[in-house]
C-alpha cells in the first residue's frame, strides 16, 4: 500500500517545469530513495508534497486523503515531517528546545493554564522534555541538550533535524540529503538511524547523491530527470538502466 | 529564573518609589512610564520574541484610552469595565492587523503598521462626536475606590502591580510551547510550520497579547490623565515606543520595563537639567547612540549589573 | 467645470511628481543595501530649510542657494553611511535597528528645526513663480508654478536616466542589489555604491523638498510623516526598484488625491494614499508600475 501518492503533481516556477506530471507512491513501511541530477526536481517534490510551495497542478494524497493546497502545518500534523537540504534549525533555542518545538502539537494546555502553571501543564511540560531527551539519546545528542545549535558540527546538526523531525512522531519522513558532507562516519550513524526508524514502522523517502548509501539502504528507488520519472525499481535494475545512466553521464 | 530575580528587583524599586518622593509632579511623571513600560513590555513580546513589527502601536493606544474615555463617559461605566472595554476592543484591532503579517514582512508589514496608526489617528481627529476630535475629550473620571479618590502614589501601585502582571504572563508564556513556538517562528517561518505550528495563529496571538497591552496602557492614561487630544497618539509617538523596547532589549524579559521607563524619564531629566531648548534632540541622539554602541540593550546590561550586586549578598542562587 | 479638470490633473500630477521624487530616496537604497531609511522625508525639510537660509536669509541668488543646498545635502547623505549605517552594521545590529535609528533621527531633524527655525513655518521665495503668476495654454491657465515643477524634475529624471543606464553606476547598483558578493568579486567598491546611493537618495528628496515648499511653505510638515508615506507609498508603486515606476506611481497618488479632495472631502485625503498603501502592499507587494522585474 502506498502511504503517499501523488498524481499528475506539475510543479512551474515561471518558465521552468521543476516537476513535470509525476505520479509517484510511496509504499508504506518501505525506504524509497529519489535520486536524479542536480535541478531535477527532487527537493521541489518534498517542498510540493509538504506544502511548502503550492502546487501548480495535480494531487497529493496522504493515505487516500487529498492534501494538495493544504498548510503546511496542517500536513505536518498528520504525520509527515521532513528535514531541509540546506539545513534550517532554531539558532536561537537550545538544542533540546528545537526538539520541544516539533512537542508543540501535542500540548493541551492552553495559555491560561500555562500562565497559572497549573499541574496538568507542568506534567505536560516534564513527559514532553524526557520525550524529547530520549529522541536526543537516540541521535547520540543528550549532552549537548543545552548547549546553542550554532557552531556545533555539521553531523551533529543534521542529526538535531532528524531529531526534531522525529518529535512530530510522524509516519512518513522526507529526508533531503541527509548525509550529504558528512564525513564517513557520520555517514555511518545516519545510515543505522534510518534503518532504526523503518524497524519502527516509519516510512521513509530519500533523496540522496550517494549511490553506496542507496544501495544499503533502499528498498525502491525512483530517477528523475528535468522533473520527469525516467526510471523506477530496485536499485540493482535501476543501476543498468540505460535512460539513467545517461542522466547521469550526460550531467557529468 | 535569573531574568526574574532581576525583574522583581525591578520591580521592587518601582514599589518603593512613592515612599521616597511625595512631589505630585514625579509621581504623575513615574505613573507614565509605568503606563509606557507596559505598552512596550508588549512590544517585546511581538517584536523581540514573535519577530514581528509594530510602527503602529499608538493606534492601539488610542483605542484603549478613547474606548475607555467613551464608556465610562458617555456610557456611564465603571472605570473596570471602561478599561476592560478599551482592551477587547485593541485585542480585536490587533488580530485585524495580524492578517497582513501572515503575508508580508519586515518593511512591508511597519509599512501596513504606520498605515493603521495613521488611520486610527485621523479618525481621533475626524470622528469628533466620540473623540472630541482636536479640541479634546474632558471630564475622564480619575482612579478611585468607593466615593475616595486614590493618590498618584496609590495609583502608582495599581499601575506597578499591572506592570508586573504583564511581565509576569509574557514570561510565563516565554517558557512554555507558546513562547518557544514564537521564538522559533522568528528564527524561520517555514521551518515552524513543518514542526506542525500555525504561524498564522502565533502571530495573531502576538499582536492580540501586544495590542491588549498597549489598549490597557492607553486606558490607563486616559484616566490618570483626565482629558485626552490626538498629540499622544501620532506617528511619532509609536516611534518612540519602538525605541523604548529596542533601547531596554528586544530579546530581554525587562526590556519593555527598562526602556519604557528609562525613555519616559530621561527626557524630563534633560529638560530639567538645564536643557529646556535641546532636551527632545538630545534624546534622540542618545537612542541613536545607544542602538549603536548596545544593540542588545540596556536590559541584559542592568541584569548583569544587579547579578553581580545581588550575588554578593547570597552567593550560590545559581539555577539550570 | 472641464477648466477644474484640467487645473486639477496639472497640479495633481505636479504634486505626485514630487512624492515620486520622495519616493526615489526610498528606492535608491533599497536598490543596494535593501533598507528603509524612516528618516527620508527629513531631506526634504533640510533641503527647503537650506535654501530658505541661502536665498531669503543670506541673499545669494536662486543658483548658488540650489547648488549649496544640494551639496550640504549630499554631505548629509555620506553622513549617513558613516555615522549611522556602518557603525550599526559593524556592531551586529540588523534592520530593525536601522529603522528605530533613523526614526530617532527623524525626530532629532525636527527638533533641531525647532530649535534652529522656530515651529512657525517661514513663506518660500517665489522662486517657481509667484501665486498669480498663470502661463494660459488654449484657454487653461496653468499656475507657473507647476510648469517649472514639471521642467525641474523632467531634467531630474534625464539625470538620473543618464546616471543609471550610461555610467558605472547604474551598473554597480543593479549588480550590488542582485548580491553583494558577487559584486565585489566583479570590483565594484561596495563602499562606493553605497555611498552613491544615500547620496542620490537625501539629494532627490532634498530636491523634492525645494519644489514642495512653495505649496507647503517651508514648514514641520515637510519632515513629518505624512509626505513621508505618501513617498513611501510612491515607493511600493513602482515595486522598491523600479525608479521610473516609483514617479508614476507618484503621479497617479497625487491625482487620485486632488479628485478626491474635488468630489469627495479633504478630510480624508491623506487616508487615500494610506488605503492605496495598504492595498497595494496587500494584494501586489510586488508593485503596480514595476515592469521589467528582476528575479534575485
Ligand atoms: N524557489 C524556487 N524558485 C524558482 N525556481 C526554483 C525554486 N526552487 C527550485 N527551482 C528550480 O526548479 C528546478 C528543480 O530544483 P530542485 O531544487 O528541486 O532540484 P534538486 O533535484 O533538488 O537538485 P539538487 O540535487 O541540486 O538539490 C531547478 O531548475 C531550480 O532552479
Ligand atoms: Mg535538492
Amino acid at each position: 500500500m502506498d502511504i503517499l501518492r501523488t498524481e499528475n503533481m506539475t510543479k512551474r516556477f515561471g518558465g521552468v517545469v521543476a516537476n513535470d506530471n509525476l505520479s509517484i507512491g510511496i509504499p508504506k513501511g518501505q525506504i524509497t530513495a529519489l535520486i536524479g541530477p542536480n535541478g531535477s526536481g527532487k527537493t521541489t517534490f518534498i517542498n510540493v508534497a509538504t506544502g511548502v510551495h503550492p502546487i501548480t497542478s495535480g494531487k497529493v494524497y496522504f493515505k487516500d486523503q487529498d492534501i494538495s493546497g493544504m498548510d503546511i502545518n496542517k500536513i505536518s500534523r498528520l504525520g509527515i515531517a521532513r528535514t531541509f537540504q540546506k539545513i534550517r534549525l532554531f539558532e536561537n533555542l537550545s538544542v533540546i528546545e528545537n526538539v520541544l518545538v516539533a512537542r508543540k502539537p501535542f500540548y493541551k494546555s492552553g495559555p491560561m493554564s500555562v500562565v497559572l502553571g497549573t499541574p496538568k501543564f507542568r506534567k505536560e511540560e516534564k513527559e514532553n522534555k524526557e520525550k524529547a531527551m530520549e529522541l536526543l539519546k537516540l541521535v547520540g545528542l543528550e549532552d549537548r541538550a543545552y548547549d546553542s545549535p550554532t557552531g556545533m558540527a555539521y553531523g551533529l546538526r543534521r542529526c538535531l533535524e532528524i531529531a526534531r523531525a522525529l518529535a512530530l512522531e510522524p509516519q512518513l519522513m522526507f529526508l533531503d540529503e541527509p548525509a550529504a558532507g558528512m564525513t564517513r562516519d557520520e555517514f555511518k550513524v545516519i545510515m543505522d538511524l534510518m534503518m532504526i526508524l523503518k524497524e519502527r514502522g516509519i516510512t521513509i523517502l530519500l533523496v540522496e547523491h550517494t549511490m553506496d548509501f542507496i544501495k544499503a539502504v533502499a528498498d525502491w528507488v525512483y530517477v528523475l530527470n528535468f522533473g520527469q520519472v525516467i526510471a523506477k525499481g530496485k536499485f540493482d535494475d535501476i543501476e543498468k538502466d540505460p535512460l539513467v545512466l545517461k542522466a547521469y553521464l550526460g550531467e557529468d | 529564573m535569573k531574568k526574574l530575580i532581576f525583574v522583581v528587583g525591578a520591580i521592587l524599586l518601582i514599589v518603593l518609589f512613592p515612599i521616597f518622593t511625595n512631589n505630585s509632579y514625579h509621581l504623575y511623571l513615574m505613573n507614565r512610564a509605568l503606563i509606557h513600560a507596559i505598552l512596550a513590555t508588549g512590544l517585546v513580546f511581538l517584536t523581540g520574541f514573535a519577530g514581528q513589527i509594530s510602527l503602529g502601536q499608538a493606534g492601539f493606544y488610542a483605542i484603549g484610552a478613547y474606548t475607555s474615555a467613551y464608556f465610562t463617559v458617555k456610557l456611564g461605566m465603571p472605570i473596570t469595565v471602561g478599561v476592560i472595554a478599551g482592551i477587547v476592543i485593541s485585542v480585536v484591532a490587533g488580530f485585524l492587523l495580524s492578517i497582513p503579517s501572515f503575508k508580508l514582512k519586515a518593511f512591508f508589514l511597519s509599512l501596513v503598521t504606520i498605515a493603521f496608526g495613521q488611520i486610527v489617528w485621523m479618525l481621533v481627529i475626524n470622528l469628533t462626536p466620540i473623540t472630541g476630535g482636536p479640541s479634546g475629550f474632558f471630564g475622564i473620571p480619575f482612579y478611585s475606590v468607593g466615593n475616595n479618590m486614590l493618590s498618584f502614589g496609590q495609583v502608582f501601585w495599581l499601575f506597578g502591580g499591572l506592570l508586573f502582571v504583564s511581565v509576569f504572563i509574557m514570561y510565563r508564556i516565554k517558557h512554555s510551547h507558546f513562547g518557544r513556538a514564537m521564538l522559533a517562528m522568528n528564527d524561520d517561518d517555514v521551518a515552524t510550520e513543518t514542526c506542525g505550528i500555525s504561524t498564522k495563529r502565533l502571530k495573531m496571538a502576538a499582536f492580540g497579547f501586544s495590542a491588549g497591552l498597549a489598549g490597557l496602557a492607553g486606558a490607563l492614561y486616559a484616566h490618570l490623565a483626565g482629558f485626552l487630544s490626538p498629540e499622544p497618539f501620532t506617528f511619532f509617538e509609536s516611534s518612540n515606543f519602538v525605541a523604548m523596547a529596542v533601547v531596554g532589549g528586544l530579546r530581554h524579559m525587562s526590556g519593555g520595563v527598562v526602556g519604557g521607563i528609562g525613555l519616559t524619564l530621561l527626557p524630563e531629566f534633560l529638560r530639567f537639567g538645564g536643557w529646556e531648548n535641546y532636551y527632545l534632540m538630545v534624546t534622540s541622539i542618545i537612542v541613536i547612540l545607544i542602538i549603536i554602541f548596545v544593540p542588545m540593550g540596556l536590559g541584559p546590561i542592568l541584569e548583569s549589573l544587579f547579578r553581580k550586586i545581588f550575588r554578593l549578598k547570597r552567593s550560590n542562587t545559581k539555577t539550570l | 467645470m472641464l477648466q477644474d479638470i484640467l487645473q486639477n490633473i496639472v497640479s495633481g500630477a505636479s504634486i505626485g511628481a514630487t512624492y515620486g521624487l520622495v519616493g526615489l530616496g526610498v528606492v535608491f537604497l533599497w536598490l543596494t543595501i535593501s533598507r528603509i531609511n524612516f528618516a527620508n522625508i527629513s531631506s526634504a525639510m533640510l533641503g527647503a530649510y537650506l535654501f530658505y537660509s541661502f536665498y531669503t536669509q543670506l541673499n545669494l541668488g536662486f543658483f548658488i542657494s540650489f547648488v549649496l543646498s544640494i551639496g550640504v545635502i549630499a554631505l548629509y547623505g555620506l553622513g549617513l553611511r558613516v555615522f549611522i549605517y556602518e557603525p550599526i552594521r559593524k556592531r551586529g545590529g540588523g534592520r530593525l535597528e536601522f529603522v528605530v535609528a533613523t526614526l530617532m533621527l527623524c525626530t532629532f531633524w525636527l527638533n533641531l528645526i525647532i530649535v534652529v527655525y522656530g515651529a512657525l513655518p517661514k513663506p518660500f521665495p517665489p522662486v517657481f513663480g509667484g501665486s498669480n503668476d498663470f502661463i494660459s495654454l488654449g484657454g487653461i491657465r496653468i499656475p507657473s508654478l507647476y510648469l517649472n515643477i514639471y521642467l525641474v524634475i523632467a531634467i531630474l529624471m534625464v539625470f538620473i536616466y543618464f546616471i543609471l543606464n550610461k555610467t558605472l553606476i547604474g551598473k554597480s547598483f543593479r549588480a550590488a542589489a542582485q548580491n553583494r558578493e558577487a559584486a565585489a568579486l566583479m570590483g565594484i567598491d561596495v563602499k562606493v555604491t553605497t555611498s552613491l546611493s544615500f547620496i542620490m537618495a537625501t539629494v532627490v528628496v532634498g530636491i523634492a523638498g525645494i519644489l514642495l515648499a512653495p505649496i507647503y511653505f517651508v514648514s514641520l510638515e515637510l519632515g513629518g510623516g505624512s509626505i513621508g508615506v505618501k513617498g513611501f507609498a510612491s515607493a511600493v508603486l513602482g515595486g522598491l526598484t523600479n525608479p521610473y515606476g516609483t514617479i508614476l506611481g507618484g503621479i497617479s497618488l497625487g491625482l487620485l488625491e486632488n479628485f478626491s479632495t474635488l468630489y469627495i472631502s479633504s478630510t480624508y485625503r491623506d487616508i487615500i494614499s494610506f488605503s492605496v498603501l495598504v492595498a497595494v502592499l496587500i494584494l501586489k507587494p510586488s508593485g503596480i508600475f514595476n515592469w521589467k522585474r528582476k528575479k534575485i
